[in-house]
């Protein structure tokens, strides 16, 4: 792929970054289904963020819950 | 998310992407990582190649932070200073969250849109030529099996990753075609180096399971020196085992300036990895190949609903 292509193609992918794997369903798209799905998720709006052990970019652990004390977005990604 | 984030940062939001297994690993040649440092050099690679500049963190290596929020590859959560949902998304949509925070947070004047970004952006690495092995077809979509990098066995790093996909016919009845595929890591910087011996496998299956071919080796090539995968296709019949296999593998590392013999091994369990990912070449199949396979994929590790 040419560099400029390329570029062209990871700035489409800043907003979302992963490519999804939902599979239509009756009449739904596919990004239609994968929010359903996500939806009927156990873990809910008003729900507290699960607390768990993580890594920071450096490799340091660390515990979601000290993600308190200010809004945080937290957005799902990985290369490809 | 970049211009959302220029935005709201400043206000005191804070903004994290979770980078955690690959949603489809070998596109652009990128491998799935075996070592925490592995998923870290990824993370430094995301930041190159996309010029982002939200600050990543890193889900464990079992992925548990991406199984206790929903197991969606792009998904987005608000969460207010009490550590509470605000709002969740299957799939990240910046424009809403930047209507959520306007309602949250206050909006801002001029927002930022993305031709102001000006994000620093790189290719993929590209260490050797690649489309000179012709590459396995096939018929229908595989899924990745579980596999175990046998770490301790091996002082080397993982510059080549196995991936072991198995067909249909073997996850509903154990017998079926299983894809073992040997991908070079970019990140590690090495390449073929078809002037010594080829990449070899060899199965070790537990007493019930057979495997044919259970050793193989790569093709010879002409070109000095490539960057596609080695890819076999075996038939594979476990019976009534639950037992794992080894695989031992066996290839030479090498870079511009050194070529070592490497030996590493993995264990194969008998079950779909639900953290796998859908291989870039290998995602296609019919809808109701890929419904089947999502079928598949929801079933108990051994193989009953």
């Amino acid at each position: 792929m040419r560099f400029s292509q390329t570029a062209a193609a990871l700035l489409a992918a800043l907003s979302t970054i992963c490519v999804a794997l939902a599979q239509p369903t009756q009449g739904k798209s596919a990004r239609e289904a994968l929010e359903d799905r996500f939806q009927a998720f156990r873990l809910k709006v008003g729900d507290h963020f699960p607390e768990v052990d993580i890594h920071d970019a450096e490799g340091k652990r660390f515990n979601t819950r000290s993600l308190k004390g200010k809004y945080t977005v937290i957005v799902n990604g990985c290369l490809t | 998310m970049e211009t959302v984030y220029r935005d709201y940062a400043p206000k005191g939001v804070q903004f994290f992407y979770l980078y955690k297994a690959l949603a489809h690993p070998e596109l652009h040649g990128y491998v799935t990582p075996v070592t925490l440092e592995e998923r870290l050099m990824q993370i430094k690679e995301a930041r190159r190649t996309l010029g982002t500049e939200i600050p990543w963190v890193c889900d464990t290596m079992s992925n548990e932070l991406k199984h206790a929020t929903g197991d969606a590859p792009n998904s987005e959560y608000l969460l207010d200073p009490e550590g509470k949902i605000v709002r969740k998304r299957g799939w990240s949509d910046p424009d809403a969250l930047r209507k959520d925070l306007e309602k949250l947070v206050g909006p801002v004047e001029n927002p930022t849109k993305v031709s102001d970004l000006n994000l620093k952006v790189e290719p993929p690495p590209k260490h050797a030529p690649t489309g000179i092995v012709p590459r396995v077809k096939l018929p229908e979509r595989y899924l990745a099996l579980r596999i175990e990098p046998q770490l301790q066995k091996s002082k080397e790093p993982f510059y080549v990753k196995p991936r072991v996909e198995a067909d249909g016919n073997f996850l509903r009845s154990g017998k079926g075609k299983l894809y073992l595929g040997f991908h070079l890591d970019p990140l590690y910087g090495v390449h073929w180096n078809n002037l010594v011996a080829p990449v070899q496998y060899e199965f070790h299956p537990p007493e019930g399971v057979q495997i044919s071919p259970s050793k193989g080796q790569g093709p010879k090539v002409e070109a000095e020196a490539d960057a596609d995968p080695r890819e076999f296709l075996v038939d594979a019949d476990r019976g009534n085992s639950k037992e794992p296999a080894r695989i031992v593998f066996r290839y030479f590392a090498c870079s511009e300036k050194w070529c070592k013999p490497v030996t590493q091994e993995y264990v194969v369990r008998w079950e779909v990895d639900p953290d796998g990912g859908a291989a870039a070449r290998r995602a296609a199949g019919s809808e109701g190949q890929v419904r089947a396979a999502e079928e598949l994929l929801k079933r108990r590790p051994d193989g009953q609903r």
